[in-house]
């Protein structure tokens, strides 16, 4: 079912999604700016299910690769995006159909929207992985078989970098212990992203069957009906976190403030480990959540009662704002949600790309509605 | 006896203290005037006796007001250096249209700026700059705001700007943003633009408190510290958050204590902070000034509806968030009027002797019982806020409706400190304030070992400190924080340090 994203809509998209990215995903203020400036007044931004889409058409997702913190002194670039949008469309034998998001968590979402406003195409409500994860290859489009795409293009604040990255990566000696092209292709860019000054922008195009089989559906609506209820309860003067939790069907696992971040940082990703105590109802309770970029295992009393791919996401108890693992301190009061993933992240194969294990938890996947 | 002033000018009193090592031996509580400066004489003159005053601090709202006020306000142009990088994203973005619509803003974009390892985006312009400054002369703009990709760790472009600006055009006044924010080019912008249009009202306020004042001159800044005037003129945006730290940083000196929970009750909310190594403990976000995000941090204050004016509902026994405020002294029954009020409750209760006791005792003690219940009930929870692992961290308590809850606070069985001269707690802040200098500054790894980037953080800090007037010796670091910038295939490092000194009193 289709529907509009207004220029009015574009904090409480940007809020939901930031919920979705279980604190990772990174900073979408700049993005919600960038992308408020791109869509006219008057204007509006058509999102329509996959099956909307033409079967014969293709669709572009771009997406920022690099550490989120970069943005902040890199914002999102429009000439950046559209250079590689040019790039892809003008190999591909096809019409564009509409644009998507390979990751509905935090910044990358907004880029997207941005060239859908600007080139009047709709953009698809789903994306490769209903919230936010440290490596390209956890996209349910590379669990299941279909990445890289047809033109997959790189570029930079400063134009084209590379416009064939598949020819790329056949002369790019492979890496010593490369688990899979997929893996290959993760470092490959990696690579060129940190002599770029560690913000690039990668542009890919799918067709519409691969994204009909892969896509995670209906996750722009979820993410806007979850800003939305914060929104209005924030209005309201009613608990945004009860609002939250409705929207996104969640459930509330403990409200406390932080009383200790622990973090270390390893190949290139900030690893750790955050301790809160309950107050209020949950007094005298206590928990643990480790994170690598995204929160990942959330502990109870010492048991573990929520786990990767399920969705760990903090939110600041008396507003309803989520909080990213970069922002954490002690002393934030915050409630830690949990919101049940895509069943199309439980099927083996998927666990085994982004299940505990894959992040080095021996632990089983305990589906969240299984949890109390 | 030689002594530092301390002065708060507020909305409705300016305050003064005269502070001799540590203690306080003269205050006054004075109207403010409209013209700030006579408020200020006045408040000296009553304090001053046959004291030698040595300094004088004075906390400021007067340049937060102008900016949420939106006059005295001068157009500054917006430099952005590292074209092509950020234009999808140009200055006073997220700016209210009612301040963009005042500030008419000029906006440009030139080569230059950083990548994160240092690299140069692009090359700096002289001809470039030269047409700028030719462009600002033409229109009569004279503040510039200059803000650089990565400026905060690569200060070396903005330096040069402004060393071009001032040559080309030496009326020029430059703001440099790596002087002013943080990480975060928009909203370190946005902090160095209300700068710059603060600045031809901040020299002209801070001459009128010279002028107004026997000794040199200090101004309280957002961090709990003081700046030397001439500094303070140049950089107005690092006082608008001072009065709660002032507030804060006085309670924690009054009571003598550095980890403390600060409460401080008025007439119609309780407002509480937390303060850390005698200073207040941060918030989580970032501060709003009049409607501009900017990378400041307040203190963490959180405020319940429950103070002396708060109504009680005599059945539930629940408490405010109504109050009758300034009508105290007529509405409340103690005082003749026919409103029950917090104030009626701990006169019946036998806590304060003001008012007339015999208006309240009809009041149940069942009634006392159940508003006592709500209140501890509430005041636990807030103070939940602020509590640490396993230890119960003591309480200083301020404000006029103190003695309102002292009883309560004392069944929650906690340590309880009611100072004294609690009432100027703070133009004491300000008094006692020392000087200090921060750096946030981005490594990458390749460069440098993670202790090699902390040391050089923790250098800059104190360069700065002293820069700000600490005497060498009494430098310490207060703050010392890393975060790694995620995803990046080699490890980069964003490091920030603050340092602190006392001020030395040779120096001008």
């Amino acid at each position: 079912m289709s529907f509009e994203i207004r220029r009015s809509d574009i904090s409480a998209l940007a809020l939901g999604s930031t919920v979705l990215g279980c604190g990772g995903g990174g900073n979408s203020y700049y993005g919600q700016l960038v992308a408020s400036r791109v869509l006219a007044a008057d204007s509006s931004v058509q999102v329509i299910d996959i099956d909307e889409m033409d079967s014969r058409a293709f669709a572009i997702t771009s997406a920022a690769v690099g550490a989120p913190l970069i943005c902040l002194e890199k914002p999102p670039s429009m000439n950046a995006l559209r250079v590689g949008v040019d790039s892809a469309t003008a190999k591909l034998r096809g019409s564009i159909g509409a644009f998507f998001a390979a990751e509905i968590g935090g910044l990358q979402c907004m880029f997207p929207l941005m060239l859908a406003a600007q080139t009047g195409l709709p953009l698809l409500d789903g994306d490769g992985m209903g919230r936010a994860f440290p490596e390209l290859q956890m996209s349910t489009f590379a669990i299941y078989g279909t990445t890289p795409g047809l033109p997959t293009v790189l570029s930079s604040d400063r134009g084209m970098l590379f416009d064939n990255v598949p020819a790329m990566l056949k002369n790019a000696p492979p890496a010593a212990s490369a688990k899979s092209s997929d893996v290959q292709f993760e470092r490959a860019v990696r690579k060129i992203c940190a002599d770029e000054g560690g913000l690039i922008y990668l542009t890919a195009v799918f067709d519409q069957p691969s994204l009909a089989r892969t896509l995670v559906r209906g996750s722009i609506h979820l993410a806007l009906r979850i800003g939305r209820a914060v929104e209005s309860a924030r209005a309201a003067n009613a608990d945004p976190i009860a609002a939250l939790l409705d929207a996104g069907n969640g459930k509330r696992f403990i409200s406390g403030k932080i009383v200790d971040v622990e973090r270390h940082f390893r190949g290139g990703h900030d690893w750790g480990e955050v301790r809160l105590e309950g107050i209020d109802y949950d007094r005298g309770r206590t928990a643990k959540i480790a994170f690598k970029n995204e929160y990942l295992i959330l502990w109870r009393e010492g048991e573990v009662v929520l786990t990767v791919p399920d969705l760990i996401s903090l939110a600041e108890t008396e507003t309803g704002t989520p909080v990213s693992t970069e922002i954490l301190r002690p002393g934030l009061r915050v409630t830690v949600l949990g919101l049940p993933c895509s069943p199309l992240l439980r099927s083996p194969e998927a666990l085994a790309a982004v299940g505990p294990r894959a992040f080095g938890y021996d632990l089983p996947y305990v589906a969240i509605e299984r949890t109390s | 006896m030689d002594v530092v002033a301390g002065i708060d000018v507020g909305g409705t009193n300016t305050d003064a203290v005269l502070v001799s090592v540590g203690r306080i031996v003269a205050w006054a509580k004075v109207p403010t005037t409209t013209d700030i400066r006579s408020g200020i004489v006045d408040a000296l003159a009553r304090v001053v006796g046959t004291y030698r005053i040595k300094r004088v601090h004075i906390g400021t709202t007067a340049f937060t007001n102008a900016l949420v006020e939106r006059r005295e306000l001068a157009p500054a142009a917006a430099i952005r250096v590292g074209k092509p990088v950020s234009e999808s994203l140009p200055p006073m973005s997220d700016w209210p249209d009612d301040l963009r619509g005042v500030a008419r803003n000029p906006i440009f974009f030139v080569s230059g700026g950083r990548e994160f390892d240092g690299r140069a985006i692009g090359a700096l312009s002289r001809a470039e700059i030269a047409e700028v400054a030719r462009n600002l002369g033409s229109g009569g703009v004279n503040q510039v705001a200059v803000t650089s990709v990565f400026g905060t760790s690569y200060p070396d472009d903005e330096l040069r700007v402004a060393e071009w600006l001032r040559e080309e055009n030496p009326k020029l006044e430059v703001s440099l943003a790596h002087r002013i924010g943080r990480f975060g080019i928009l909203e370190r912008e946005n902090a160095t633009l209300l700068n710059a249009m603060l600045r031809p009202l901040a020299a002209r306020t801070i001459e009128a408190y010279r002028s107004a004042v026997p000794a040199n001159l200090l101004i309280s800044q957002n961090d709990g510290t003081v700046s030397h005037s001439a500094n303070a003129a140049e950089l107005p945006i690092f006082t608008v958050a001072s009065g709660p730290t002032n507030s804060l940083r006085g309670a924690a000196l009054l009571g003598s204590l550095s980890e403390a929970i600060v409460i401080d009750v008025g007439g119609t909310t309780t407002d509480a902070g937390s303060l850390r190594a005698g200073y207040p403990q941060p918030a989580g976000l970032d501060l709003n000034i009049a409607g501009v995000r900017t990378n400041f941090r307040m203190p963490d204050l959180s405020s319940i509806g429950v103070g002396g004016g708060s109504l009680i509902d005599s059945s539930t026994g629940a408490v405010g968030p109504q109050s009758v405020g300034h009508h105290l002294m007529e509405a409340a029954l103690a005082f003749g009027g026919s409103t029950l009020t917090l104030t009626d409750i701990a006169l019946a209760a036998g806590r304060i002797d003001l008012g007339d006791r015999s208006r309240v005792k009809h009041l149940a003690p069942e009634l006392i019982a159940r508003v006592d219940a709500h209140l501890r009930a509430r005041l636990a929870r807030l103070l939940e806020n602020y509590e640490r692992t396993g230890q119960q961290l003591p309480i200083i308590l301020v404000g006029g409706g103190a003695p309102l809850i002292e009883r309560l606070l004392l069944d929650l069985v906690r340590n309880v400190v009611q100072p004294a001269h609690a009432n100027v707690a703070n133009a004491y802040g300000a008094a006692m304030a020392q000087v200090g200098g921060e750096a946030d500054l981005t490594f990458s790894s390749a460069g440098i070992s993670r202790g090699e980037a902390l040391t050089k953080a923790e250098q800059e800090a104190h360069r700065r400190a002293r820069e700000a007037g600490a005497s060498a010796g009494s430098i310490v670091t207060v703050e010392l924080e890393e975060a790694a910038l995620s995803y990046l295939a080699g490890d980069a490092l964003r490091v920030r340090a603050r340092a602190i000194g006392d001020i030395e009193d040779s120096s001008r």
